[in-house]
């Protein structure tokens, strides 16, 4: 069967249930059929001992009825089956009708026929698994050799997927796309003595396999060697409240975890954002503009449109400080009166669309990384991003850094590790004082919501912040 | 509507016995030196919460299919969902094929084999599958409707959801087993606001039966400890004393459980990887992991690769005196599985024990004059330096032996290995997850950052 062919059947055997959805009488309803398939690879003291293939097929119907949502989903697309789920969804949204007390509703939209493919340079199966091996080892070799003798453990893992997906809904979508995604990853462990310590490095776009063939090994397994040798040598930061300075790489967590989430419009629709009823007013610094875009081609969070069939675009969430606009599904635009901005993302098929953030970024300004270090008495240089999480209805957050150095008397001083930073989220964007005039996105991950975890990434330039509370030992 | 076949594959998944010995068979033509399949069925049905309004009602049927193999102790995995019979073959060539592109693995010496179970655990009510999403609806309007009874402006988000799964698993040792458990998870989080004050509260309870499960009061408790945490107050920086409530205990037993993982052991990646038969904490703590249990969360007579569990003390009066093995590593140390591996190569604890002190836990509270009580979210340590730096997220400031006040933006750090030194106290009392005890815990001497006086 052709490609084209197979494309046609899949909306052959979707859009014939959605129809008849539309003859019961909801007030919505689409339908997500997904295919995929991918393959990874885990390399570990230097050997590829593990290699694995996943496939996955199936659809979700989602049915809007007397102001509740029914949700059937199955593996595979067996015409019948996906009937019966629409039969299933029909009567979930009916039965829980009458317990509904803030109707879900959805926005107006224009439905769009599309058919996108964003597959990078290469498809997966263009590079055969024992080559893609092969460069696992290699970079694994390149981090060992990098160690000093001192790495105990190393682990380098890569996977590609491609994924496909088709929606139709009852007002006329029919989009279709297939998109590929690759990761890859190198952690090392290191001992000296009795300190034991691990640095992780990763990749990530939308594309294919060539991220292995266009690996710098300096900014990737050498680069996790080098740190890990650092990390050995370093102190835990001082405990207290801190001016910090952030890399790029943790200054997207910043803008991903204590602005993006709180920009969600279903948290703050639920009220539980500390952004709401602040559209329009000055949350931030006026140094700070904050962007969502999932178009940058390329990049790790990027969609061509979001899991309800609606184009995806750049979405200018804080302007000078300002904020500027939320992040909208279909649902959410429904209940503000707007239009949704193609935020309505889902997992997989058995997943439900929620709101989520794409590729998430402050827009750099005019500083120098110099300029903010000497400007600082004593204060904490976080250099490299691990994760964060935020509690938005307090307006609450933390990031936590790998990497840190100690500012002393306006110069770089002591390495760090392990380095925490807990803010309250509105202080902490009012106190950015700097930001610099550099800008990376190289921090490719899966955010989680709601037992969901969809691929972004976050960046920015340099910040500075004029104080904020560090996790740290001692004085 | 349903048809009625998918509740029999749930029911009745010996069914699926003869197709999945079919295809190690076919696995072991093939070149395949070991091989196990699987075959898992299952079905949720779940409510959502969102506003203080039943969101979404769903429900998912799911069917999978996986199969290993190995060849020179290296080993492709190849898995599908919604598979078709007919594609098992191609599947099959494929994990075969991947075996081959595996770098030879020296250590590996074979899969388990058949063993006699010590105990099978209860782990499947089929009441669960009895469950419809209307009685769902309602038990979660309840819990909606208590939370509004303690504050009419509580925002309740949550969820509830009831899954019933089933699988079989061959292997070319001989392994034939057939697996059948139930879980009902609910959970809700309240928010109470006061002008610019917010306090927040989440609660949740698990089970594997449905007589084990109480459906109301969940949204209650939840909206109680919320109006709690309403009006924190910074704290000063300094190290003080710790105690640890069952929900924040659990991940600091947890995160020892994960740290006795025989493979992250072996490979030097885990913070107690030269530790083993070492003190590591006082004698009032001894844990082990027990998946016999019945009715518990993590229960279960064998393994993901159908080895059996055994009962295992990982800490025994502040000694480290056993790992977690899967079939590799066992192999590999020439020691005995304790049948805590999964079929991707990972190993995972169960249920966790820890034995209890000697006083309740409001009196461990009570003889801290000064210190943080912290009820929910742990002190997350790395697993393989044991460095902590995390956030002080759900506490409350001890004063003169009583909780004064919730606490704002305030972070502990450390290392787990000085935490364990510093523990001196286990309560008597716990909090009971099925299978699960969990007993609040003190640590003194701990460092606490913030921007209080």
């Amino acid at each position: 069967m052709t490609e084209n062919k197979f494309i046609k059947n899949i909306f052959d055997i979707i859009l014939p249930i959605v129809d008849e959805a539309k003859r019961r009488g909801v007030q919505f309803s689409d339908i997500r059929a997904m295919s995929g398939r991918g393959s990874s690879i885990l390399v570990q003291d230097s050997k590829a001992e593990k290699v694995f293939y996943s496939q996955s097929s199936g659809v979700a119907v989602r049915v809007l009825y007397g102001g509740a949502w029914g949700f059937a989903s199955m593996d595979g697309w067996e015409p019948g089956a996906i009937f019966n789920c629409l039969e299933e969804a029909i009567a979930l949204a009916k039965g829980s009708a009458k317990y509904v007390t803030d109707p879900a509703i959805v926005a107006g939209f224009d439905p769009v026929q599309l058919q996108i493919c964003a597959l990078g340079k290469l498809d997966p199966d263009e590079i055969p698994l024992a080559k893609k091996q092969a460069i696992c080892l290699d970079q694994e070799k390149m981090a060992l050799a990098s160690g000093g003798g001192k790495i105990v453990n190393s682990v380098v893992s890569y996977g590609d997927g491609l994924r496909e997906q088709w929606i139709v809904n009852t007002v006329g979508t029919q989009a279709y796309s297939k998109i590929s995604r690759s990761r890859v990853s190198c952690q090392v462990t290191a001992m000296e003595g009795d300190m034991r310590q691990s640095n992780y490095q990763g990749l990530g776009h939308q594309g294919g396999p060539e991220i292995l063939l266009e690996i710098n090994p300096e900014e990737f397994s050498v680069k996790a060697a080098k740190k890990v040798l650092q990390q050995l040598k370093s102190k835990q930061a001082p405990a207290g409240e801190f001016p910090v300075i952030f890399h790029p790489t943790i200054s997207g967590l910043l803008a991903h975890e204590a602005l993006g989430h709180n920009a969600e419009a279903d948290a703050i629709w639920s009220g539980q954002s500390i952004l709401q009823g602040k559209m329009g007013q000055q949350v931030a610094s006026p140094l700070v503009t904050i962007v969502d875009d999932a178009t940058l081609a390329g990049k790790y969070g990027s969609e061509p449109f979001d899991s309800e069939g609606i184009p995806t675009r750049r979405r200018v969430v804080l302007k000078h400080g300002v904020l500027n606009e939320l992040l909208h599904s279909l649902e959410t635009a429904g209940k503000f009166k707007t239009a949704s901005n193609g935020c309505g993302r889902a997992q997989d098929y058995g997943s439900m669309p929620q709101v989520r953030m794409s590729n998430t970024f402050f827009e750099p300004g005019t500083s120098s990384v110099d300029e903010m270090i000497k400007g600082i008495d004593r204060g904490i240089y976080l250099r490299e991003g691990h994760d964060g999480y935020v509690f938005t209805e307090r307006g609450q957050f933390v990031c936590h850094a790998s990497e840190a150095q100690m500012i002393e008397h306006g110069n770089l001083g002591e390495p760090l590790r392990d380095v925490s930073v807990s803010g309250l989220i509105l202080e902490t964007l009012m106190n950015i004082d700097r930001v610099g005039s550099d800008f990376e996105m190289i921090f490719p991950g899966t955010c989680g919501k709601g037992g969901q975890g969809v691929p972004t990434d976050c960046g920015g330039p340099h910040l500075r912040v004029s104080r904020m509370v560090v996790g740290g030992v001692g004085e | 509507m349903i048809s009625g076949s998918k509740y029999s594959e749930i029911e009745s998944p010996e069914q699926f016995l003869p197709l999945v010995q079919k295809v190690v068979i076919l696995a072991r033509r093939k070149g395949a030196q070991f091989a196990d399949a699987v075959i898992s069925v299952g079905r949720e049905v779940a409510v959502d919460v969102e506003k203080s309004s039943i969101k979404t009602s769903e429900v998912s049927w799911g069917k999978s299919f996986s199969i290993r193999v190995f060849i020179d102790g290296g080993m492709g995995y190849v898995s599908t969902n919604g598979f078709m019979e007919h594609e098992l073959e191609g599947l099959v060539d494929r994990a075969v094929e991947l075996s081959r592109i595996a770098t030879p693995d020296t250590d590996f010496v074979a899969l388990p084999d058949p063993e006699t179970a010590e105990k099978k655990p209860v782990v499947f009510d089929p009441q669960i599958l009895t469950v419809g999403s209307h009685q769902v609806t309602e038990w979660a309007s309840e819990n909606i409707r208590q939370a509004q009874a303690v504050c009419k402006d509580v925002i309740v988000s949550g969820d509830i959801a009831f899954e019933a799964s089933a699988s079989v698993l061959a292997s070319s040792t001989g392994i034939e087993l057939t697996r059948k458990s139930t879980r009902i998870h609910t959970g809700y989080f309240c928010v109470i606001k006061n002008g610019q004050s917010v306090g927040s509260f989440a609660e949740h309870d698990s089970a594997r039966f449905l007589s084990d499960f109480v459906p109301g009061g969940l949204g209650e408790k939840a909206a109680r400890r919320a109006l709690e945490y309403r009006n924190p107050r910074k704290i000063a920086t300094g190290r003080t004393t710790i105690v640890l409530g069952p929900l924040a205990a659990i991940g600091l037993i947890s995160a020892l459980a994960s740290a006795a993982n025989a493979e992250s052991i072996q490979r030097k990646r885990s913070l107690l990887a030269d530790k083993l038969n070492k003190v590591i904490a006082p004698d009032l703590l001894t844990i082990t992991d027990n998946g016999l249990i019945d009715r518990g969360l993590y229960s279960g007579a064998y393994d993901g690769e159908g080895a059996k569990r055994k009962v295992v003390t990982i800490i025994d009066r502040g000694r480290f005196v056993n790992m977690l093995h899967n079939s590799a590593t066992a192999n590999k140390a020439h020691v005995p599985n304790t049948g805590h591996g999964s079929r991707t190569g990972g190993i995972s604890s169960s249920n966790l024990e820890t034995a209890l002190g000697e006083l309740p836990a409001a009196k461990l509270i009570s003889q801290v004059e000064d210190g943080i009580y912290l009820e929910m979210g742990g002190l997350d340590p790395d697993l393989v330096s044991g460095d902590i730096s995390t956030s002080l997220d759900f506490a409350f400031k001890i004063e003169k032996g009583e909780l004064a006040y919730p606490v704002a933006n305030a972070m502990v750090a450390g290392n787990l290995m000085e935490v364990l030194r510093n523990i001196d106290a286990v309560s008597s009392d716990f909090r009971y997850e099925p299978g699960n005890p969990m007993p609040t815990i003190r640590i003194r001497d701990v460092q606490v950052s913030s921007s209080g006086d």
